[in-house]
């Protein structure tokens, strides 16, 4: 198991290194000038060569991404050009809020989810299970970005109950939350009913009725551990991609996590600070899917992973 | 009394093609430590019949008739009774015993299961019991199996296991449907021997459900032939083997291998001829008389009542109504005329 994990971290190494290459080569041939946009206001020609040498913006791409890799190697992931502080304490700063937010809509989404899933799956074609899964379907089919405004429109607007932007109080967190939470639970709860539906046809559940065990029991005890374990390797993904930051929600709730931090970083042609952030949340997606993999084996006797 | 006695049971399925009757009143009797078997080709009726006993049958089934479990009609209980008498006073045990426990799910948890939660037995006791009675089901190293998950245990094992807990809390009843079809020929005979020895010490009539007339040689003491969903021929073992009257019954003791037989490689098996009729279009009379070679006009008219051959032994065919008296006959011809008159 031990042997199994370490081979999967040090798997990472070239992953990373392509996802580096890759952002690093795009965005010099994305038109823009990192220090043309910074000098918006005041564009003195001999300013602009003396800060482009200073950084070494001047080099070609091929030594600035090697001098990125040195330093990534030694953990150090380059300076900002905007906010003039290295990228890691940047990224230090932002996460706190990205965690927050991450971590509510991803509890959310798994309670609203695994219920809506197993009430819809425990009476199939009923009027509940029709409504649940229309509202996971609308869910998973809304826009980010549409669905926030709407609710901003009607809970901050019309109503005047909630704030639209900003991240001050729990008040601020409600809408993001129901906005990412909403998407995410119709994945959940689809996923659940489907997979608990399956479960509840095998023969084992005829074994356990046949027991004696009140369908209460047959359905959580049986039915229900072994239809979560599809349902758990999903969450998983889910947790790590809400936690490498959501661009659209972020941005337009005007929370300052992780994904306002990448879009920001896209307008100002803030190289190191994208390929902090992206590189940042590689890494997020590529340990959900480790820990998914490594809980799949804990949950369902059947896989283990062979020993040595 | 008898045990177990079902009686005039019809049990139909509402699909998209209409209703499908699936047994059509048969009457089948059990008593106290007694093994019977019914069998049948697969559709005639048999693992639903099992079903119903245990009140398992999907809910877009119907039932009427009786199950008289000593004397209480299961079919008039609520499903809250219905459930308590599963695992008490009838258990089952199915045809896949790997599929049949639950995969995640240690066999000492499913073992016990019943017992606190059900019984509210404490874990100790109840860990103490599922040993026993591994033990008694010969479960070698039975304490170490607790903690065993059912993929690291063979089938035989798995349904040794099985019988275990359908055995633990001592029910009068226990079903098998199918038990040894999914095993290996050499743990078919060591899980049956089990059940005749369990049978032996602790008095419980076993209702075997098999498509293998050897299992059923092997192992019943009376045996039903169903077709169709009727009952062609029933009487005890000998009786059937040796002296089969139903042509479908005879059919199927010919087309048995014998071990004994000298096979030159040249004889081939007999095999009835002609399919299992379409349950939706069943013909009028007697559902067999499309296969049958000794069918004549009548056949295919009515359904000949049962008729009793000897003490124990009747059967369904015209070929000896009027040469034997008809076994109940009142509520037979009164169960024709309704047809009839269908």
């Amino acid at each position: 198991m031990i042997r199994y994990v370490l081979l999967k971290i040090f798997s990472t190494i070239p992953i990373l290194i392509g996802v580096s290459a890759l952002v690093f080569f795009l965005m010099n041939v994305v038109p823009g000038d990192p220090i043309a946009i910074m000098q918006r206001d005041f564009i003195d020609p001999d300013a602009l060569e003396r800060v482009r040498r200073e950084m070494h913006l001047d080099d070609p791409p091929m030594v600035r991404y090697v001098r990125f890799l040195k330093g990534m190697a030694h953990g150090d992931l380059g300076y900002s050009y905007k906010m003039r502080r290295p990228v890691s304490g940047v990224i230090a700063t932002a996460f706190p809020n990205t965690l927050k937010l991450a971590t509510c809509a991803a509890l959310v989404s798994w309670i609203i989810g695994i219920a809506a899933g197993v009430a819809s799956a425990v009476k199939p074609g009923s009027f509940l299970d029709n409504a649940l899964m229309g509202f996971s379907l609308t869910g998973i089919s809304m826009p980010t970005f549409w669905a926030a405004l709407v609710l901003q429109y009607i809970f901050g607007v019309l109503l005047g109950a909630l704030p639209v932007a900003g991240f001050d109080s729990w008040k601020h967190l409600v809408l993001p939350v129901a906005v990412l939470g909403w998407g995410q639970s119709g994945i959940v709860a689809r996923l659940t009913r489907s997979s608990l539906l399956d479960a509840m046809r095998r023969d084992y559940i005829r074994t356990a009725r046949a027991k004696g065990l009140r369908e209460r029991i047959v359905i959580s005890a049986h039915a229900l551990k072994n239809a979560l374990l599809p349902v758990v390797t999903i969450m998983a993904i889910q947790i790590s991609s809400l936690l490498s930051g959501s661009i659209v929600t972020e941005s337009v709730f005007g929370i300052p996590g992780i994904g306002r931090l990448a879009i920001g970083a896209i307008h100002n042609r803030d190289m190191p600070l994208l390929q902090g952030t992206v590189l940042f949340g590689t890494f997020l997606v590529i340990a959900g899917n480790l820990i998914a993999d490594m809980l799949y084996g804990t949950l369902d006797p059947r896989i283990r992973y062979v020993k040595d | 009394m008898s045990l177990l006695e079902i009686r005039d049971l019809m049990i139909t399925f509402q699909t998209q093609r209409g209703l499908l009757p699936a047994v059509s009143g048969i009457d089948i009797e059990a008593q106290a430590g007694e093994i019977v078997g019914v069998v049948g080709e697969s559709g005639c009726g048999k693992t639903v019949t099992a079903l119903s006993v245990m009140g398992l049958l999907p809910d877009r089934a119907r039932t009427s008739g009786e199950i008289l479990l000593d004397g209480t009609d299961l079919l008039g209980l609520t499903p809250e009774e219905m459930r308590r008498t599963r695992g008490t006073r009838i258990s089952m045990i199915f045809q896949e015993p790997m599929a049949a426990l639950n995969p995640v799910l240690t066999v000492g948890r499913q073992l016990t299961e019943p017992l606190v939660r059900i019984m509210g037995i404490g874990e100790s006791e109840a860990t103490e019991q599922a040993v026993r009675m591994l033990e008694t089901v010969h479960v070698s190293g039975a304490r170490e199996r607790l903690s065993a998950y059912p993929h690291q245990l063979s089938g035989g094992l798995c349904q040794r296991v099985m019988i275990a807990m359908a055995l633990i809390r001592q029910p009068r009843l226990l079903i098998a449907d199918e038990p040894t079809t999914a095993l290996d020929v050499t743990i078919q005979a060591q899980i049956l021997d089990l059940l005749r020895e369990l049978r032996d010490r602790t008095g419980t009539a076993i209702l075997l459900i098999t498509h293998d007339l050897g299992v059923v040689a092997e192992l019943c003491d009376r045996v039903y032939v169903m077709y169709a969903g009727h009952v062609m021929e029933q009487g005890n073992v000998y009786q059937i083997f040796d002296d089969p009257m139903h042509p479908y019954a005879y059919g199927l003791m010919r087309s048995m291998p014998e071990a004994g037989r000298a096979n030159t490689g040249r004889e081939e098996l007999y095999s009835i001829p002609g399919t299992v009729p379409d349950l939706m279009n069943m013909p009028s009379g007697c559902p067999f008389c499309p296969r049958c070679a000794e069918s004549g006009p009548l056949c295919r008219e009515i359904l000949p009542q049962l008729v009793r051959i000897s003490k124990g032994h009747a059967v369904r065919c015209w070929k000896y109504v009027g040469t034997h008296r008809a076994h109940d006959a009142d509520r037979t011809e009164e169960r024709e005329g309704a047809r009839v008159a269908r």
